[in-house]
């Protein structure tokens, strides 16, 4: 529905029908610390990338070359056949790209609502649009009745689908959410999993999500890449994944592995 | 798709009303204003002077609160944007005798200037907002402090060169035979005139991406928001008011001179401690926090004034400003306001509505 009313206001033109958000041999080296060590990506529109690793591999600083917040050591990224390396970040918004943070960053004072118009004025579209889009979102999340509360009063739960749905706003061609689910309880982390399934189905972006809950991941993505190190160590579907020796390795007597493995048991 | 486009109308009926409630926070301090400019050209002609001299730093004020208000960016530098603008409406409208007599070796075409008191309001808001287009491009990439610090530079830059210039400004000496035409009515409509501007745009979309970039900045540059072209836009409207401000007190005094706008040892803190206090005061990041900041220390300023006349001591008025600055600072950080807006006090659901009959089903339909 949102996608055949969608504002051809981005002044991105041609490039903004990219297929893929790909990254070749991207390293980000802080002082000495190998952060992301040659890391190839490839996001395809339409496509649920699952991202994991054990905490300190890289994930998060992998999405920040992505996105324009990192400029990487070396290495390459490119939206579609463009070279966007070294892009700052409001530049690549236009392009299609969209990010959320791990500590959501809302805008605290301003309405939900607001929140949620700014992806779209972000890229360019009317308030009256973006009013309306806004207003869409949040009713597809259940938190419409929320929407003239200020950010900062709204509880955990609501405030981690705000930041999804102010990222959501830009019409992203490629999301990439950082631990969407982090502190969220079961049923909240099960519902938002949900939801960006469906939105991939109906907005038909590309949305790579890193995530620690092996549990969630396993079920959502059709695709997971493991980074260890700063380095790739595996990918493929879940279930060629769990059976990698390199990530039993690198997770080895992680409480994640065994819930992950119960899961997929269950989802085949 | 088309019930939804029609679920986004405002509730059919009372539309005119419910429209008031929708402009209450701009409706709210434009109407006290009003009603105080009203009330006092019922008192004597002094009360008059002084209702007009707090229109002209409201003038100020809500230029400041243009850019500071909306982009959390701290600015000392604004009373440079007066000063221009009250040069400038003093060149376009001074006896062009005493010009010639006083500046001989300024330009032909500034000595024998003496345009229509409008056409000099408005060059006096476009001198300002070019000169703040091009520092503009050092000053609006800065953050926090620096920025702070860089438009004091600012001040401090231009306020050399104002009293230094002899040849064009006269230098110290007063820049007199300016006309005088600010009263309480022509004070009014310029107030009346600008204040749904600083309101429009603060609703508009430029004006709450820059507020995004206030709240948070990095979250701002992930949705596309370019912080320097929101800045940048602003600082120059911000600009173009404070100047029309300058022109407005120009035109009150009829004489003026560089200690007026800048910081040295006669003017103390001047206009510009004056107004950033009115801000901060009233609430910085609102509207209702600028009107209400200026009506509740320009109010607060005169009572000092008539104090000081009658116990003969000067600068109590400054010790005080300063004293009930802190004083917010420490006990109410985010001023009178808390700076938020006015809203409407009644049937609040009204204004909290969401368009009429929204898509609840829609949205989760597919």
């Amino acid at each position: 529905m949102l996608t055949r009313t969608r504002q051809r206001t981005r002044s991105a033109g041609a490039e903004l029908e990219a297929d893929e958000l790909r990254s070749a041999g991207i390293h980000v080296h802080f002082e000495g610390v190998k952060a992301v060590d040659g890391v190839d990506l490839t996001l395809r529109r339409g496509e649920l990338l699952g991202l994991i690793g054990p905490n300190g591999a890289g994930k998060t600083t992998l999405v920040n070359a992505l996105t324009g917040y990192e400029r990487p050591t070396a290495g390459q990224v490119f939206l579609g056949d463009l070279d966007v390396t070294g892009w700052v970040p409001h530049r690549l918004g236009p392009m299609g790209m969209a990010r959320t943070f791990q500590a959501v960053r809302l805008f605290d004072e301003l309405t939900a609502l607001e929140n949620v118009e700014m992806g779209a004025l972000g890229v360019g579209m009317r308030r009256k649009v973006a009013r309306q889009q806004a207003w869409e979102l949040l009713d597809r999340m259940g938190i419409a009745d929320k929407a003239h509360q200020l950010a900062s009063s709204l509880p955990y739960g609501d405030e981690r689908k705000l930041g999804f749905l102010r990222a959501l706003s830009t019409r992203p061609v490629f999301l990439l959410l950082d631990e969407p689910a982090a502190g969220l309880n079961e049923v909240e982390s099960d519902e938002l999993m949900l939801a960006i399934g469906s939105i991939r189905d109906d907005f038909g972006c590309g949305i790579l999500v890193i995530e620690h809950d092996m549990r969630l991941i396993m079920g959502l993505c059709e695709r997971i890449q493991v980074l260890d190190y700063g380095k790739t160590i595996s990918e493929g579907s879940p279930s060629e994944v769990q059976a990698d020796e390199a990530v039993i390795a690198a997770y080895l007597g992680r409480k994640g592995m065994q819930a992950a493995d119960g899961q997929a048991d269950a989802g085949d | 798709m088309s019930e939804t486009g029609t679920s986004t109308r405002l509730p059919v009926g009372g539309s005119l009303g419910s429209l008031g409630v929708r402009l209450w926070p701009l409706l709210a301090p434009a109407g006290l204003t009003i009603l105080i400019s009203l009330l006092a050209l019922m008192g004597s002609e002094v009360l008059e002077r002084k209702a007009t001299f707090m229109l002209i730093n409201m003038v100020f004020v809500l230029g400041l609160y243009t850019f500071v208000g909306n982009s959390g960016v701290l600015s000392f530098g604004h009373a440079t944007f007066m000063a221009l603008g009250a040069y400038t409406f003093a060149f376009m409208t001074a006896n062009v005798r005493v010009k010639n007599t006083t500046l001989p070796d300024a330009p032909g075409f500034l000595r024998d200037a003496d345009i229509a008191t409008w056409q000099a309001v408005a060059l006096a808001a476009i001198v300002p907002a070019v000169f703040a287009l091009i520092v503009a491009l050092p000053l609006m990439r800065l953050n926090g402090l620096a920025a702070g610090i860089a438009t004091l530079a600012m001040l401090f830059a231009v306020g050399v060169i104002v009293s230094q210039w002899q040849s064009l400004t006269g230098g110290n000496t007063a820049f007199a035979a300016i006309r005088r035409e600010t009263d309480l009515y022509y004070a009014l409509v310029i107030v009346v005139v600008l204040m749904p501007l600083v309101y429009l745009y603060q609703q508009s979309r430029f004006g709450l991406r820059l507020r995004g970039t206030r709240e948070d900045l990095l979250a701002s540059r992930s949705l596309g928001i370019n912080t320097v072209r929101e800045r940048t836009i602003a600082w120059v409207i911000s600009a173009a008011i404070v100047g029309i401000a300058g022109a407005m007190y120009a035109g009150f005094n009829g004489t003026i001179d560089p200690s007026q706008f800048f910081l040295g040892a006669r003017s103390a803190g001047g206009v510009t401690f004056l107004t950033i206090a009115m801000l901060v005061v009233g609430g910085i990041s609102s509207l209702a926090g600028a009107v209400v900041g200026t009506i509740f220390l320009s109010g607060i300023a005169e009572a000092l004034r008539e104090v000081e006349k009658a116990t003969d001591q000067r600068h109590i008025t400054e010790v005080v400003l300063a004293l009930i600055l802190l004083l917010t600072l420490i006990l109410r950080p985010r001023g009178i306001t808390g700076g938020r807006e006015i809203y409407w006090p009644f049937r609040r659901e009204q204004t909290m509505r969401r368009p009429a009959a929204a898509p609840s089903a829609a949205g989760t339909s597919e």
